[in-house]
């Protein structure tokens, strides 16, 4: 299972590319009937940058989901099942990255399924496939460890007062 | 690995079609099943990306994401109405005709005005031109640009002549941009980040006078006092001209000294940038221009082509809401450059009361430029014949609402932005018994003129737009220089009572005056109402907390609003986002004194607390 999980891809922001235009929340909520999967984290102006799913290897919001709304599927997406999801938030609570929404819609929570329809055809999801800048892309885990990148862009930390140079 | 039910899904039908909501009309592919009996009412779109347009690459922007929304919205007009009750075609073309006739045989022709917005193709903007020039007899037709309306006339006499592609971004070793480019126009920021972060030697420098998400990517961010850019492009083209040796005569000329004091913009920084773009083989000037946030755009336009000039043949020059399908509009409605009327002009002669008949066709003046006044000038005409695709603030004030197309609705030809005329075949037929502007044009030259009508082709369509250029941006320059010279140089009085510049703030979501994009769900979302941001120095004088409320007061209106903090911003500067009317209230409407058109720069306000409060 993990050796499946490794390989999975993934969607990768660099963050030195996004403009914070919110495209990716865009099209994430106009195909999937006004469900948003991705949050924005907002400092004041500064930055506005996606937060996506990771679809964890040992999903916390799995393990929280009372009702098994929540599951994995063959392709190694975790993904939110509608009817049998009840809107308790357990997910949003467990989820470490916080980037499950509160806010419930249709009494239920939106959750990334990775563009599941899109996936299948070998495509990235709609998110990527949107992204202005190039900031966004789908690529596969593995790949991006063995390259050893830096997932912390120059962006924020040429913000922060601890600036090295 | 595809399950029967993730294939069946996908089965589709797919179609190439262009954006119809900005200027860059980005490719994008309309993906929609045929009505099941589960969607009886009608196909349901969705939009798919089209990796090959060269223009996006697949890209799409929050409104471009938006599209198949618009097509299916259900707020979409389907039917002619009269008098608020639906009616058929040919009942509502009546009505019209009467109303015209009836007000032109008690005033006279020239008390008819006709308005056209940039969603028209190029053969239905000559439609309606000829159906007002030819048939109508009036003078008062014309293009309602707001945001950027002083550009067109001025670079129409320039003359289009650039052979821009996006592609050539990506080769440039400078970018100077001018506003807020990745926000109100972010698909081109892919471009111009490729070559930032790619090519070592490149250049981006951003003038603005607020920091905002384009300003942050800057390498150089020239930011001077709101309202003085046009002193800074005066500066650098004067530096430029020193430097390659050529003459610049722009009747701007001041000492760089006496620039920097009075746009807050260190002269070693003017130097620096002047000496990058001197210096660099090829580059690119983009201009983007918002409603309230650059003063003295055409100023800043003739400006920003005459630096590109001096620079010779490495340069190009872009005003990004001007070029594109704006242009050919603007071109058919003004043939020859013969802008003897203009929309604000119009409008203005509205709300004098000259004006007795106004066909709008796919524009809204009370988004673009909303006040009391007018709203009341045009509830007291005798017709007012409006054709949108879906309702504005105009919209309940019309005496015949007639349904128009959004374009992958229309079979039209479309300018595109390296001045190619493309074919935007029809994606879809309009929903109900909505119809294309241009089939209603015809329609109502041909009832108003007993059949006889016009017929408008491809090949008028090029020869006006084959018009060359009549001026020169020096010559241009010497008579407009002086006035401008003398308003910028002289000492900023009256600042009492308003001490602060409002500059407007571009949200990615919605363009221009948001008359197309507040229907969007997303756009609701994401700005769901008007709010003013400030600097924590601001918020600590008038010792507020984030979304407490606070008076913003102009000259013309006086609005409360939730302040937001913006750490970023420069002293005695708030902005707001200028889709909402009721923060376009706040601004001056100023015309520009050589073209007649809209020029709203920043605004002087003041700010307190509610007296409720």
């Amino acid at each position: 299972m993990s050796e499946q999980v490794i390989s999975q891809k993934v969607v990768i922001l660099n963050l030195d590319l996004c403009v914070g235009c919110r495209s990716c929340a865009a099209a994430c909520t106009e195909s999937h009937h006004q469900y948003l999967s991705l949050v924005h984290g907002q400092v004041k102006q500064l930055a506005e940058l996606p937060h996506h799913c990771r679809h964890c290897q040992d999903a916390p919001c799995v393990a929280a989901c009372p009702t098994q709304a929540l599951k994995r599927d063959e392709n190694g997406i975790v993904r939110r099942h509608i009817f049998t999801c009840v809107g308790c938030r357990s997910c949003v609570q467990a989820c470490p990255f916080g980037v499950l929404d509160e806010t419930l819609l249709r009494h239920v929570t939106a959750k990334c399924d990775l563009c599941v329809d899109r996936f299948v055809q070998g495509l990235e999801p709609r998110c990527v496939a949107t992204c202005v800048s190039g900031a966004l892309t789908f690529e596969d885990l593995s790949k991006v460890w063995e390259e050893d990148r830096v997932q912390m862009g120059s962006r924020i930390i040429a913000r922060s007062p601890w600036k090295r140079s | 690995m595809a399950s029967a039910k993730s294939q069946k899904k996908t089965t589709s039908q797919r179609s190439k079609a262009i954006c119809p909501i900005c200027s860059l009309q980005d490719g994008l592919i309309l993906q929609w099943s045929k009505p099941t009996p589960m969607f009886t009412a009608g196909s349901l779109f969705s939009v798919d990306y089209d990796t090959e347009n060269p223009i996006n690459g697949g890209s799409l922007c929050p409104r471009g994401n938006s599209v198949a929304e618009l097509m299916n919205h259900p707020q979409r007009l389907e039917c002619p109405q009269v008098g608020g009750q639906a009616v058929d075609w040919p009942e509502a073309l009546d009505r019209v005709i009467e109303g015209l006739k009836k007000v032109v045989t008690e005033h006279g022709p020239e008390s008819v005005a006709v308005l056209a917005g940039g969603t028209l193709g190029l053969e239905e903007a000559l439609g309606v031109a000829r159906l007002a020039r030819e048939v109508l007899k009036t003078p008062h037709a014309a293009p309602l640009f707001p945001d950027d309306g002083a550009v067109f006339g001025r670079l129409t006499a320039l003359g289009w002549d650039h052979g821009f592609t996006m592609a050539d971004l990506e080769e440039r070793q400078v970018s100077l941009l001018i506003g807020d480019v990745f926000s109100e126009h972010p698909v081109i920021s892919k471009r111009i980040l490729k070559a930032r972060y790619q090519d070592r030697s490149h250049r981006l420098f951003v003038l603005d006078s607020v920091p905002t998400q384009t300003t942050w990517f800057a390498q150089q961010h020239l930011r001077p006092v709101p309202g003085t850019e046009a002193l800074i492009l005066a500066a650098l083209v004067q530096l430029v001209s020193d430097q390659k040796g050529s003459s610049s005569d722009t009747d701007l000329k001041m000492g760089l000294e006496a620039v920097a004091k009075r746009t807050g913009v260190a002269v070693k920084q003017l130097e620096t940038v002047a000496a990058a773009i001197s210096e660099a083989s090829s580059g690119t000037i983009i201009q983007s221009c918002l409603f309230g946030r650059q003063a003295h755009a055409g100023i800043c336009a003739l400006l920003a082509h005459g630096l590109s000039r001096l620079l010779k043949d490495t340069f190009d020059y872009l005003h990004l809401p001007v070029y594109g399908n704006g242009r050919g509009v603007y071109q058919m409605m003004t043939p020859n450059g013969d802008s003897t009327a203009t929309g604000p002009g119009i409008l203005k002669q509205i709300e004098q009361g000259k004006i007795k008949a106004a066909i709008l066709f796919g524009v809204d003046p009370l988004s673009a430029m909303p006040s009391p006044a007018l709203e009341e000038a045009l509830g007291a005409l005798d017709l007012l014949c409006d054709i949108e695709p879906l309702p504005t603030l105009t919209t309940p004030l019309a005496h015949v609402l007639l349904p128009g197309a959004v374009g992958p609705e229309k079979d039209c030809r479309w300018l595109y932005l390296n001045g190619d005329i493309q074919e935007n075949p029809q994606v879809i037929p309009p929903p109900g018994l909505a119809k294309p502007e241009g089939w209603i044009a015809g329609q109502l030259a041909e009832r108003l003129s007993d059949g006889a009508g016009f017929s408008v082709d491809a090949g008028q369509v090029k020869t006006i737009l084959s018009a060359g250029p009549s001026g020169s941006w020096m010559e241009m320059l010497k008579g407009e220089g002086k006035n401008l010279h003398q308003e910028l140089t002289a000492e900023s009085g009256g600042e009492g009572a308003y001490p602060l510049f409002l500059v407007a703030a571009a949200v990615p979501a919605h363009l221009g005056d948001g008359a197309i994009t507040r229907h969007f769900t997303w756009a609701k979302r994401v700005a769901a109402e008007p709010c003013v941001w400030a600097n924590a120095s601001l918020m600590a004088e008038l010792n507020v907390r984030e979304e407490d409320r606070v008076q913003v007061s102009s000259k013309s209106h006086r609005i409360i609003l939730p302040i937001m903090l913006n750490v970023d911003l420069p002293d005695k500067t708030i902005t707001a986002p200028v889709h909402f009317p009721e923060v376009r209230k706040l601004f001056t409407v100023q015309t520009d004194a050589a073209t007649g058109e809209l020029d709203p720069g920043p605004e002087r306000v003041s700010i307190s607390l509610p007296k409720e409060t």
